[in-house]
């Protein structure tokens, strides 16, 4: 379970104050406008952002106090989500060892996981001769053999021309009917494309969570602020 | 064995056949592969049973300065290469010991009880016979003579070119101001060393040249090119003597007066003429009969031995002039 | 742990900068009570630094733009023109001073064809002019650089743009793409002036009247032959204090891209014309103006001279110099771009902090910083090697080029590198070891073979501490051409050259480098 207590940060005049439960797991869209505080609350809650009061909880664990390392969590960004100048193993076994050391059973980890993603590559390749959907299921596979058990995804697919969104939307998919305790969170504003993969989701407004809870489609559909924010 | 026994006994060799040490400080010219340092080096060790080690400071000029500076804490015996005008000086601070050499057998007039002379030499103006027809022949004719055009040295940082200043001094007295005046027009370099002024006026950049009477010779004996000729001022030439003293806290002051009597000799002496291209201190009409007659002798003016504040009188005339 | 041992570097380097600032400060309280620094007398060396600087800079920037333009437009092999141009900045001083002297001397290849023509000839290269074509002739290759990869590296939908709306080209640098082209222009102007005004060995070489002298040369004369630390030491601070005064007037812009993308598709614009083609031969050839003293140098094979002691000496005494001046360099700018990163990382302003106090040292005269190291060593009895101390001096002058050459590569997407490293636990040894040096290998290894080569070719802090035990190359065959051994000054220095092209290129066409 994850849990927010009047999370709080403030930057600029931009101020935040989340308050969630989150029992289940799967995945859930965190939507919302530019500026509404998506990038903020996937931060803080990866330990990037300090949260001036508040609290983080997570399977019962106290997340405050936590450096981004010690927690059970992987997160991708829109963009700069690989080393371009290393190559695909390094890339993706720098998920389980830092030192990046070409062992056997390194090699075979990598092979494994791309072709769970059915990634046909060399491993040797540079990372910045893939294609932007290659370059993002790579470090999606990264986050897979980090064996994480919440995945946090900020707009990742957001660059990519919609069939390539599609396809890393299904990936996510896969992702976490193979891993049953996996709790993904992916932020986006493209909403028809996250209904593709749930119906569950958080709304942000003004850097509020709207209800404190997840919504389905129907519930926020009724939300005046989401009607707004589908004009 | 005792332990201390046994280390004496290996060291004692090596302490007995550990030579002596002679540093000398000196320009660099001197003891390049073609100038008289090699050969003097080599007769030197030969008799003494010591290395000689040579340093050099970036030219004759830099040589009192660095001294001056260091306070010889780099632990030179033997300043090699001061200019006559830079004796008083060098006097005034302290900075050598007397040598306590006497019978001087020498071919000019000597007395000074700190510094020994090692080569001498008049300055002059060189040109090239072929380009310049009608030289002039005094200082006054070459002032008037735009067609001339002059490299001389920077006072300041060079010996020829502080020579120049006291040659000039010596003569006009007064008006020297004037008389660096009315020549300003015809320098088209002033080098910061002999050796760029010269190497500059060889490559066609002035048609007269400050140097020593004695340049002509390198080129007739050397390379056997006539060409060069020293202009003969009617007024007289300047003279320099360079000397070299044994430094105040040398570590060898001993071997240090050794060499000094030793560059008075003829095994010394006689690298001289055509090494550095400076008459030797020592009669060797004789043994160097070629570069006496390449490098006959000017009329001489008076040897004088500036203060620090005449020497300093003898720029400022030179830099008023500039300042036109 | 670690992190503390990336730092060291930095750390010693600051720890080493501030004893050497304290200690001109405890020198000057020491000052004499006859010392009585007059700064009339040194007037007209300060006016003509400046004058000298700003004149070299017009031309430099002038000429370098006009020259990438056309460059540019000629159409030739992008990669061998910026290598060209890399290969003339760098080149050593003396080279280049003495191929001009060669080529323009009163007894110059020019007079010689003058003369052939019946044609006077009038030109005195060691004068005004002389000093300014040889200051401008590095300036104008580092700047043409600059411009000519701002073209190589115009975004394609420009070009489709221009072609597409029927722009001249010309017309289009004028109005749309001059801002473009200008983007980050203002550091290489002020890192122009600055070379302008500490050059040196230009000065030492070719100032052929008391009235063409610098405070860089003023400060020379000071220690070499009047012993005046302290007048040293004030006119470097007078010209560190007038640097930092127009530095600061024109401001410092950091964010300038070095790299370079030859790979761009053929997309490109060149002109027919023959003004460019012409233009561009004539560029060409003034470039390589400097380079016909090879053709003398190397008729002249001296094999006697190749193996003497003093040769050899001078060559072991340079590469060993060039070779600690690398490594100090190299370790202080990796560390200094790791802290200055970390405080990027952090928000932290003390990342401007980091960036002057690395950059300061371009604007300190050599010569004043070598003057308060030798006082400094002089009071400890010289425990200092001048080997030590030469490799020192030229390591805190390189050490600027490297960290600003590197920043920009070595910076980028730190905002997302950091995250991703702070997640997976990478520790900063491992950080800077497997993932920062590889992304910047390319760059590292040009610049490691620039500095190299400009560490081997330096003349100025040689001059104060060199003694008949320790030469460098420079000064070898300095002193040969000295003593009017002309044919045996050229011949070293021909090889000498031969020998730094291949420094500079032979690593990255080994390592099949792009850039």
């Amino acid at each position: 379970m994850l849990k927010l207590n009047n999370l709080s940060c403030s930057f600029d005049s931009f101020n935040t104050n989340f308050n969630i439960e989150i029992a289940h797991t799967g995945i859930i869209g965190v939507v919302g406008r530019s500026g509404s505080g998506k990038s903020t609350l996937l931060n803080l809650i990866a330990g990037f952002i300090q949260p001036h009061s508040g609290e983080i909880f997570y399977q019962n664990s106290f997340l405050n106090d936590l450096e981004p390392s010690q927690r059970d969590l992987s997160i991708l960004f829109q963009n700069y989500n690989n080393f371009d100048h290393l190559n695909v193993f390094e890339n993706v076994i720098l998920g389980i060892d830092p030192q990046m050391k070409k062992t056997p059973s390194n090699y075979k980890i990598t092979r494994d996981i791309l072709k769970k993603l059915s990634l046909d590559i060399d491993i040797d390749t540079p990372v910045n001769l893939l294609s932007g959907g290659e370059q993002q299921r790579v470090s999606i596979a990264r986050c897979l053999i980090r064996n994480k058990s919440m995945l946090l995804l900020d707009e990742p697919f957001n660059s990519l021309d919609p069939g390539l969104r599609r396809g890393l939307y299904e990936d996510v998919l896969m992702m976490t009917k193979k891993t049953p305790n996996l709790l993904t969170l992916i932020s986006s504003h493209l909403i028809d494309e996250l209904r593709k993969i749930t119906n569950a989701f958080i709304f942000l407004h003004q850097g509020k969570i709207i209800g404190n809870k997840i919504l389905s489609f129907k519930e926020l559909s009724t939300n005046k602020f989401f009607k707004e924010y589908l004009k | 064995m005792n332990l201390k026994l046994l280390s004496i006994i290996l060291f004692l060799p090596i302490q007995v056949l550990a030579k002596e040490e002679l540093k000398v400080l000196t320009y660099g010219s001197f003891v390049s592969d073609w100038g008289p340092g090699p050969n003097i080096e080599k007769e030197f060790e030969s008799i003494c049973n010591c290395n000689l080690i040579w340093n050099t400071a970036e030219s004759s000029g830099a040589l009192l300065s660095r001294i001056k500076l260091t306070k010889n804490n780099e632990g030179y015996d033997i300043l090699l290469g001061l200019d006559d005008s830079l004796i008083k000086e060098a006097e005034e601070n302290d900075l050598f010991l007397e040598h306590k050499i006497k019978d001087f057998n020498l071919d000019i007039d000597w007395d000074n009880k700190f510094f020994t002379p090692f080569d001498y030499g008049y300055f002059s103006f060189i040109y090239d016979q072929t380009k310049l027809s009608s030289p002039p022949q005094s200082f006054d004719e070459l002032a008037s003579r735009n067609d001339i055009s002059l490299i001389i040295m920077d006072p300041r940082y060079s010996t020829p070119g502080l020579g120049l200043a006291k040659w000039i001094n010596q003569i006009y007295q007064e008006d020297t101001v004037e008389y660096w005046k009315s020549l300003q027009d015809q320098i088209v370099i002033t080098s910061k060393s002999w050796s760029d002024g010269y190497g500059l006026f060889l490559e066609g950049e002035s048609d007269v040249v400050l140097s020593y009477n004695t340049s002509p010779a390198y080129h007739s004996l050397i390379e056997d090119n006539s060409n060069y000729q020293a202009l003969n001022m009617i007024e007289g030439h300047a003279i320099q003597i360079e000397v070299m003293g044994i430094l105040k806290n040398a570590n060898n002051i001993e071997l240090a007066r050794k060499f000094l009597e030793f560059s008075l000799s003829e095994n010394f002496q006689q690298y001289i003429p055509q090494g550095n291209w400076m008459y030797p201190v020592i009669d060797l009409q004789n043994s160097q009969s070629d570069f006496y007659s390449a490098a006959p002798k000017p009329k001489s003016l008076e040897q004088i031995f500036p203060s620090f504040s005449e020497k300093e009188s003898w720029i400022s005339n030179w830099a008023a002039s500039l300042n036109e | 742990m670690e992190a503390y041992s990336i730092r060291l570097p930095y750390i010693l380097y600051i720890g080493t900068f501030f004893f050497i600032f304290i200690s001109g400060i405890f020198f000057f309280i020491q000052a004499p009570d006859n010392f009585n620094f007059i700064i009339l007398n040194y007037s007209n060396a300060i006016f003509f630094t400046f004058l000298q600087a700003i004149v070299a800079t017009f031309f430099s920037s002038l000429l370098g733009f006009i020259f990438s333009l056309i460059l540019y437009l000629s159409g030739k092999s992008q990669r061998l023109i910026s290598a060209f141009l890399n290969f003339c900045f760098i080149l050593p001083v003396i080279f280049v001073s003495f191929g001009v002297i060669f080529f323009y001397s009163s007894n110059g290849v020019l007079s010689r064809l003058f003369s052939l023509l019946s044609l006077d000839y009038e030109l005195k290269i060691f004068s005004f002019i002389g000093i300014i074509y040889v200051t401008s002739y590095f300036n104008i290759a580092f700047n043409a650089n600059f411009f000519f990869r701002k073209l190589v590296n115009l975004p394609e939908n420009y070009i489709k743009l221009l072609k597409s709306n029927d722009i001249p080209f010309l017309t289009a640098v004028r109005l749309q793409i001059r801002k473009y082209l200008f983007q980050g222009y203002r550091s290489i102007l002020i890192l122009t002036i600055i070379f302008c005004a500490s050059n040196f060995t230009i000065l030492y070489l070719l100032s052929g009247s008391p009235h063409l002298v610098t405070i860089e040369l003023s400060i020379y004369q000071s220690i070499i032959f009047n012993a005046d630390l302290y007048s040293g030491i004030t006119l470097g601070i007078i010209q560190l204090i007038l640097m930092l005064v127009l530095a600061s007037l024109i401001m410092f812009n950091q964010n300038y891209d070095q790299s370079l993308n030859f790979s761009k598709s053929c997309m490109r614009i060149f002109s027919k014309s023959s003004f460019i083609s012409i233009g561009f031969y004539l560029i060409l050839f003034y470039f390589l103006i400097p380079f016909l003293i090879l053709i003398k140098g190397l008729f002249n094979f001296n094999l006697q001279l190749v193996l003497s002691p003093s040769f050899i000496n001078s060559i072991f005494n340079s590469f060993m110099i060039s070779f600690v001046s690398v490594f100090f360099a190299v370790s202080i700018s990796l560390s200094t771009l790791f802290i200055y990163r970390s405080f990027l990382e952090r928000n932290s302003r003390l990342h401007k902090l980091i960036f002057i106090s690395i950059t300061i040292l371009l604007f300190i005269p050599s010569l004043s910083l070598s003057s308060i190291i030798f006082y400094l060593n002089f009071n400890l009895n010289f425990i200092l090697s001048n080997f030590f101390i030469v490799s020192l001096i030229n390591s805190f002058f390189i050490t600027p080029i490297v960290f600003v050459f590197l920043s920009s590569k070595f910076i980028h997407n730190y905002f997302y590198e950091y995250k991703h490293c702070v997640l997976l636990n990478i520790s900063p040894m491992i950080r800077i070891f497997k993932i920062d040096i590889p992304k910047i290998k390319n760059e590292l290894i040009l610049i490691i073979s620039a500095i190299f080569v400009l560490s081997l070719g330096d003349l100025t802090s040689v001059t104060i501490f060199n003694d008949s035990s320790f030469r460098t190359i420079p000064l070898f065959i300095s002193q040969l051409y000295n003593n009017y051994k002309y044919d045996d000054a050229f011949f070293i220095l021909s090889l000498f050259i031969i020998f730094l092209f291949f420094v500079m290129y032979m690593p990255s066409r080994l390592l099949k480098i792009n850039a």
